[in-house]
């Protein structure tokens, strides 16, 4: 069980799972992209689904779906709501 | 009342901004369902009312940062062109994340009209908005429209026109950031822009006149180098900048994250504001694509599912075409006797019938009957969203050469034609990606080798070895990947993409999308194809052959088993390549691959044909897109990749 408002990185999350995005720990050109695409601290995500192995996941971001490469969804970290 | 208007079409990636624009101007650019598919900017003109209206359609950005090359290419158009009016055509079923974007273009300060597009889908999603009171939170017109039916369109050119006649211009120096009515950012923030703005404006800095100077001070405050370089690259912007250094200095001790960040999250606050003001969802369904989903992108039955429609569509798209090749074929076949009882020489007769009949009945009968199912089958994976799935399926694999999942997309639309494909790889981030999925697109068989494979071996042999054909292809396009990224190496970006619902794909425009395709083969290929088949039959009199086939003999009768003609089809296919084949069967007389190639012939031919050489409009593409020396060395590693696994193939059929 995960307690409550405690830090995890995006990947520990289960599919279905909600949490909010807490920081981003990535250089500025990623970070950058991230919060380009709606991805910033106090954001609401949902995973829906992650590839196989090391495959991209899948999330719902304020009403729409993004796909994530596996290595930059694990620089995002998240409580859980 | 001005006579010559500049519009452009901005917004995110697949909002249907080239949807609009193809309606506006009757152009033809790409369009289908997955983000990134307008690479480069295209122009095209609407006549009306007396006006005359150029229409710019600009790709699709999320943001107006220098992270991508389509943002530069964005902000630079609407900044150095100055378009009268700029269109931002949003997502409504996305209003959100659209936004985001038009409040950094309402921080141009460039005229505009929102188009409030999709509207169709966004009412199947169960979404309302409340378009009175979005036009009130955000100052600009917004017009409803459904660009796939052409709806609202009409509405929204009268509306540019009325902002073309009413605007008068900004006093930039009047300008105070307190009457924005939209752009309320924290506090801190707005007052360090002005402070920014006032020395912009005390230094008198030239980049003023280009970009509204609440950009350029946002943009300085986001640290955009892209900007800054700019501001600097004169003297009085240099000593400016050092002024608002300076002043950064206080700010950025003010905080923890960089104020680059603070700005987006702000940005981002508006957004869901406006969104949360205007946009109501009546019912929260289970969507169709999220059933879809749950199949298609699952760890198992997703690869399952991709395999089973590969599948199935290469044997609906074989077998259509096996029997329409047929009937076409009896029925052309009438013909001949009517040339060979005519009283002339048997060397016109020869003219005419090989030279100028035989390679126009073959392209139709052997080209068309394939191609036609083959680009209902792309249209539908265009126009669905499947190909972003496919993404998502094969990131990983990608990763493994150097690409992310994205790659596949234009390197997939490779196997309708090779050209859109190469200049499509510009979506990707760096060079060496680029270099890479445009190499790999040339390997990948566009719609005529594929009908070559499907006429030759799929039908005297038997589909399952024109499958295995294109299996072997794969491999050969993942192993030459993995070499191209060991010569250029580096890390790849990491996928980052929105996944797009699946659509019904609109019937008009999908249809004339398949036109279009099969209308360059009737106009463009069938010409060279009839041209070509006559020059072959002139050459064949005048005796050049031997000297062709001596020279290539060694690769191609020895080394590749193939008759020696081969090798003088091979060099026209260059031009297109559907003229191998056709070019074949024009020397040999006959409709009848089996007549001139044996089986175990007609595989390697299959290969070699599929892999040589980028034919003249491809190779154009590869020059735009990678410049002569990578093309080069494109084309240098086909030759020698087809010559191996050629070659390899046949000692191997050789040997059992
Ligand atoms: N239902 C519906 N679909 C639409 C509408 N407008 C566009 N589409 C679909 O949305 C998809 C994207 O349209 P495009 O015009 O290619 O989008 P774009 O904005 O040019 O996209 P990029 O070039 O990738 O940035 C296509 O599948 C269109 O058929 C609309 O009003 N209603
Ligand atoms: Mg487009």
């Amino acid at each position: 069980m995960m307690v409550e408002n405690e830090v995890i990185n995006l990947l520990e999350l289960r599919e279905n799972e909600e949490g909010e995005i807490v920081f981003i720990d990535a250089g500025r050109m990623a970070a950058q992209r991230l919060s380009d695409m709606g991805l910033v601290p106090g954001t609401r995500v949902r995973l829906i689904r992650r590839g196989p192995l090391r495959g991209p996941v899948e999330l719902e971001v304020r009403n729409s779906h993004l796909v994530i490469g596996y290595g930059l969804a694990s620089k995002i970290y998240v409580k859980i709501a | 009342m001005k006579k010559e208007i500049v519009v452009a079409l901005a917004g995110n990636a697949n909002v249907g901004k080239s949807v609009i624009f193809n309606q506006l101007t009757g152009m033809t650019q790409i369009i289908g369902n997955w983000p990134g598919k307008t690479v480069e900017r295209a122009e095209g003109t609407l006549r009306y009312k007396g006006r005359i209206i150029k229409i710019i359609d600009l790709p699709g950005i999320y943001s107006l940062s220098a992270y991508s090359q389509e943002e530069i290419v964005s902000r630079e158009f609407i900044a150095f062109e100055k378009p009268d009016v700029v269109i931002n055509v949003v997502d409504a079923s996305n209003l959100e994340r659209n936004l985001f974007l038009t409040l950094q273009l309402l921080e141009l300060h460039v005229p505009m009209v929102m188009a409030l597009n999709q509207i169709d889908y966004a009412v199947k999603k169960g979404i309302d908005i409340d378009v009175k009171k979005l036009e009130k939170l955000l100052g600009i017109p917004v017009v409803e429209t459904i660009a796939t039916k052409g709806k609202g369109l009409q509405e929204l050119i009268d509306k540019v026109l009325e902002m073309v006649d009413s605007y008068k211009g900004e006093d930039v120096f009047a300008y105070d950031i307190e009457s924005e009515k939209v752009l309320k950012y924290r506090p801190e923030i707005k007052e360090y822009v002005m402070k920014i703005y006032k020395i912009l404006m005390r230094y008198n800095v030239p980049l003023v006149k280009s970009f509204h100077p609440l950009w350029i001070s946002l943009k300085v405050m986001e640290e955009d180098e892209d900007v800054i370089e700019k501001l600097k690259s004169t003297s009085s912007g240099e000593q400016a900048y050092k002024e608002i250094e300076k002043v950064l200095g206080d700010l950025k001790a003010k905080f923890k994250s960089p104020i680059g960040t603070l700005v987006t999250a702000d940005r981002y606050d508006i957004a869901s504001y406006i969104a949360s003001e205007t946009v109501s969802e009546i019912h929260h369904r289970i969507t169709w694509t999220d059933l879809i989903d749950n199949v298609v992108l699952h760890k198992i039955w997703g690869y399952v599912s991709m395999a089973i429609i590969v599948f199935l569509s290469f044997y609906g798209i074989f077998k259509f075409g096996e029997y329409f090749s047929g009937i076409l074929e009896d029925f052309f076949d009438q013909f001949k006797p009517l040339v060979y009882n005519l009283h002339i020489s048997e060397m016109y007769k020869d003219f005419i019938w090989n030279g100028l009949a035989e390679g126009a009945i073959s392209a139709v009968t052997i080209v068309l009957p394939y191609i036609f199912p083959f680009y209902v089958f792309l249209s539908i994976l265009e126009n669905t969203g499947y190909l972003a799935r496919i993404a998502f399926l094969m990131d990983e694999v990608m990763h493994k050469v150097g690409l992310h999942g994205k790659a596949l997309i234009p390197v997939l639309m490779g196997f309708g034609c090779n050209v859109p494909a190469v200049l499509g790889t510009k979506i990707l981030e760096t060079d060496r990606e680029i270099f890479i999925a445009s190499f790999m697109s040339t390997l990948v068989p566009c719609s005529a080798r594929i009908v070559i494979i499907l006429g030759t071996i799929g039908v005297f042999m038997g589909p399952q070895y024109a499958l295995a054909v294109f299996a072997l292809d794969v491999l050969v396009v993942y192993v030459a990947a993995y070499f191209a990224n060991k010569i250029a190496p580096g890390k790849p970006y990491d996928l980052i993409m929105e996944l797009p619902g699946y659509r019904m794909p609109a019937l008009k425009p999908t249809l004339k999308q398949i036109w279009l395709r099969i209308k360059d083969f009737l106009y463009v290929a069938l010409p060279i194809i009839v041209a070509g088949s006559l020059v072959l039959e002139i050459l064949k009199y005048s005796g050049i052959f031997k000297y062709v086939s001596y020279v290539m003999g060694p690769i191609v009768v020895k080394w590749l088993g193939l008759p020696s003609i081969v090798g003088i089809v091979l060099i026209f296919g260059i031009l297109r390549k559907e003229l191998t084949l056709i070019m074949l069967l024009t020397l040999a007389g006959t409709t009848q691959v089996s007549q001139i190639l044996t089986p175990k012939q007609m595989i390697v031919f299959g290969i070699v044909t599929m892999l040589y050489f980028p034919c003249i409009a491809t190779i154009a593409a590869l020059k735009k897109t990678i410049g002569w020396k990578k093309t080069w060395w494109v084309v240098f590693a086909n030759i020698i990749i087809a010559i191996l696994v050629g070659g390899i193939v046949n000692q191997i059929l050789n040997f059992i």
